[in-house]
């Protein structure tokens, strides 16, 4: 694993997003440390994907700013926001359905591919000599999520588990700074919860990938995060490492409520 | 039904059957319906002019009695369904005939006997004769001879259906074969007058408007043992899928038919190849924006415009020009600014979707067309006068101005429009195209310029139809603002439709389909759009994906 340096990735300041009368993010600050996995938790409505969607430029953040290592992204169109290295993936996995898997990915690779368009009309070696990287670069990355035969299958046609995995292939393919997963773990079996676990590790140590996610799946948090944010009707209600979060009475009463006073040793459960 | 099943099924709600004789009844109804209608409409009197075997069988007979077969066969399905076993289904066929000869029968007496004219037209003695099949018209031998005749028809659409699948199919193959063989009389008459060692053959085969009854006999044998072999063939092959050759012998096909036809037959023919040349140039284009990039565009009948007009300005030889350039310097012209249109056009539409796009693009389309026929623009595009006296193409000296010259021009065009799609679609480009239609949202987050890509879409796609207006002016030698109506935005949009979205031969299909097949069956006449609109209809019930769909809509890609 890489050395931790304190610098954040992504860094937001006073996020505010006001839907109407409604206050669905007030005054966030969230610092993402690079090289880490940073959670976020909070019961259903505490504006966690909304805080996903702001940082993302899916919907404008009402006030507030947010900077990728240093630079500032609030106000840029989605596309920019990805160029300056964000990716994300979906609560409800949004694939393109009618292409199959490599091509899926590929779209990830549009940013990186440079050769024009009247080129790949001309057909020139330049352009068939990028596709050809492009298409091995995208097998790689399918085989590196687990799913390597699974390349020329049509989206749609695929299995849950493996359109999770393809989703973050797709995004891992913009090859971002900060990896985005919205409840990665939703709707997996134990078993599939701890083969996401492995993968969401080997993003971190081997890509060099910062990951944000968010999850209600405590096995999966505890078992990964080095830092847990705790969200609650909009605004951050704590922060600190898994232990911590744990062990903080105001997370239990808001959050995890009677589970985990029942689930007394957290850290067995974690480590399964 | 479990509570699973009927979630699942939600929106096919299955109606609760009755007996077998009942549902058999219903659809027996519903066939005499169709068949009362059609003859109310008046396409029978007119249809019944045209024949398709010689002396035997006229056009509106062949349409009877397909009804009459279709319906008693899904007569006996019904039956089936509903719980009739071994040859019983055969007998509800017929049930259902007969209700469909019955109905005829009391329409042909409440015709004879109640002036209906005033309501409906085609209620007129005409249709009587017509109906009464040689028998004196009104007499008790012609009611009987009506309905005896549905009973048959119906027996023979329910042997059809109980007979097994290897048997059945090669006799509606033939019965097909030979109704088409009937149906494009010219078509074939002239292949076979243009290879000299068939032309002899021509009057034994073809009569005046049909084929010949003994040539009909022959050919439905033989179209029924060359598909029962293929039957066998495939049931020899085991379930194991086509390979790529096989697949590919269909395309290759195609491909001959496209170059070879127009110069065995007559000039008729070819220009109708020729107009499908041009909507297969403007399909590939609308391809691109509806196609592959998921933008509706209702407008597109402008670029077509802005071509013709370009090439007309440059080229005629009337008032209005303002250069006499050769047709090859101003096709690239007509493209650039066909181009150019379709840049200025996508930048008010970027941020609509959906239907608002529709809406937007056919406003847009619709300005362009008033302007061109307003009185501001009157001495630069001659209003509703239009351009006239446009030079017809040269090459090497030649005028191209046979239509089988023309359809050569318009196919060489195709190809290489088909060709730069082709390699668009499976490029960076293409791909960013197929991700916004499947999900703009998520194509830009990543990363994709949604303004680039979209503009690029519309650029591609209108320079393609400036192609094909090019071609336009140059085929028809003037242009009129009358040319660019709305209804062809809407023919190449049915066209994208019935072929298959975003497949390239799906537009060659759907435009021989919706263009080469109604403009081949002229007697049809005005009820052509009632049977191109039925057969939409019937198609998104039966085929949404279109008859050649992309890869993407089938079930799974085949590995590269």
């Amino acid at each position: 694993m890489r050395a931790e340096v304190p610098t954040p990735v992504l860094s937001a300041r006073n996020l505010v997003k006001r839907f109407g009368g409604v206050l669905a993010v007030r005054d966030v600050n969230l610092d993402v440390m690079k090289g880490s996995v940073h959670a976020i938790i909070g019961p259903n409505g505490a504006g966690k994907t909304t805080v996903f969607n702001c940082i993302t430029s899916f919907i404008p953040p009402t006030s507030g700013t947010v900077h990728i290592e240093g630079e500032r992204i609030d106000g840029l169109p989605a596309h920019k926001v990805a160029a300056h290295g964000v990716a994300r993936t979906y609560q409800n996995v949004r694939l393109f359905a009618g292409m199959t898997a490599v091509e899926n990915v590929l779209v990830g690779e549009h940013r990186r591919l440079r050769v024009p368009f009247w080129e790949a009309i001309l057909t020139t070696p330049r352009f068939r000599h990028e596709e050809a990287e492009a298409r091995d670069r995208a097998h790689q990355m399918l085989k590196f999520v687990g799913i390597p035969d699974r390349a020329e299958d049509l989206a749609r046609s695929m299995p849950y588990g493996d359109q999770r995995r393809l989703e973050i292939a797709r995004a891992l393919a913009t090859r971002p700074r900060i990896l985005m997963l919205d409840e990665p773990a939703a709707g997996m079996n134990p078993s599939e919860g701890k083969a996401l676990v492995d993968l969401i590790e080997r993003i971190r140590s081997e890509m060099g990938v910062t990951v944000l996610l968010i999850e209600h799946h405590m096995k999966v948090v505890m078992a990964i995060a080095d830092r847990i944010t705790v969200f609650d009707r909009g605004a951050v209600l704590a922060e600190g490492d898994p232990a911590e979060i744990r062990a903080d009475e105001r997370v239990i009463a808001a959050y995890l409520g009677a589970r985990a006073a029942a689930t007394t040793d957290s850290r067995e459960v974690a480590s399964a | 039904m479990s509570t699973f099943d009927i979630v699942t099924s939600s929106f096919q709600v299955r109606r609760r059957s009755g007996s077998p004789a009942t549902e058999a009844g219903r659809v027996g109804f519903y066939t005499g319906l169709s068949a009362v209608a059609f003859c109310l409409v008046g396409a029978y009197v007119l249809m019944d002019k045209r024949a398709v075997i010689e002396d035997t069988l006229t056009l509106s007979q062949t349409f009877l009695a397909l009804t009459g077969i279709v319906g008693s066969w899904f007569a006996a399905r019904a039956g089936k369904r509903s719980g009739a076993v071994g040859l019983a289904p055969i007998g509800y066929g017929a049930l259902g005939g007969l209700i469909a000869g019955l109905m005829l029968a009391v329409l042909v007496l409440l015709v004879a006997n109640l002036n209906l004219r005033p309501v409906l037209v085609a209620a007129s003695p005409m249709l009587l004769k017509a109906l009464s099949f040689g028998a004196k018209a009104q007499s008790f031998q012609g009611i009987v001879t009506l309905i005896g005749l549905g009973a048959v028809l119906g027996v023979l659409g329910g042997f059809l259906f109980a007979l097994p699948k290897t048997l059945g199919r090669p006799l509606m193959v033939a019965g097909a074969t030979v109704i088409a063989a009937g149906l494009f009389r010219d078509v074939f008459a002239s292949i076979l007058l243009n290879i000299p060692v068939l032309a002899d053959l021509e009057p034994v085969v073809f009569g005046q408007a049909g084929i010949m009854p003994g040539a009909a006999i022959v050919i439905f044998i033989a179209a029924a043992v060359l598909d029962a072999i293929r039957e066998k063939r495939k049931i020899a092959r085991a379930g194991r899928p086509r390979t790529v050759a096989e697949r590919r012998m269909g395309l290759v096909a195609l491909v001959a038919g496209i170059l070879v036809v127009p110069l065995i037959t007559n000039d008729f023919v070819a220009q109708v190849a020729m107009l499908v040349g041009l909507y297969v140039l403007m399909g590939m284009g609308l391809n691109i924006e509806l196609g592959l990039a998921g933008l509706v565009d209702l407008g597109f009948v402008a670029f077509f415009a802005v071509g013709a007009y370009t090439v007309a300005l440059l080229t005629s030889t009337g008032p209005e020009a303002i250069a006499h350039w050769s047709f090859w310097a101003a096709l690239p012209m007509a493209i650039l600014f066909a181009a150019i249109s379709g840049l200025i056009f996508g930048l008010p539409v970027l941020r609509v979707r959906g239907d608002y796009l529709a809406m937007a693009t056919l406003g847009l389309g619709e300005i362009v067309r008033v302007l061109v026929v307003s009185e501001a623009m009157k001495p630069v595009l001659g209003g509703s006068q239009g351009i006239i006296e446009i030079a017809r193409p040269t090459l090497f000296g030649h005028v191209l101005n046979t239509p089988v010259e023309l359809y050569y021009l318009a196919l060489v065009l195709a190809a290489c429009v088909g060709f730069v799609s082709w390699r668009l679609q499976h490029s960076r480009t293409g791909r960013a195209w197929l991700a916004i239609r499947e999900d703009e949202d998520v194509a830009q987050a990543l990363g994709i310029d949604l303004v680039a890509v979209k503009l690029l879409a519309y650029t591609v796609g209108a320079a393609f139809a400036g192609a094909a207006g090019a071609v336009f002016a140059a085929l028809v030698g003037s242009v009129y603002p009358h040319s660019f109506q709305l209804v062809i935005s809407i023919n190449v949009l049915a066209i994208l439709v019935i072929g298959g979205l975003g497949s390239l031969p799906g537009v060659v299909v759907g435009s021989l389909a919706l263009i080469g097949m109604p403009e081949l069956l002229r007697e049809f006449g005005e009820y052509r759009y009632l049977f191109y609109g039925l057969a939409l209809v019937v198609m998104m019930h039966v085929k949404a994906e279109g008859l050649w769909p992309a890869a993407s809509t089938r079930e799974k890609k085949d590995a590269r």
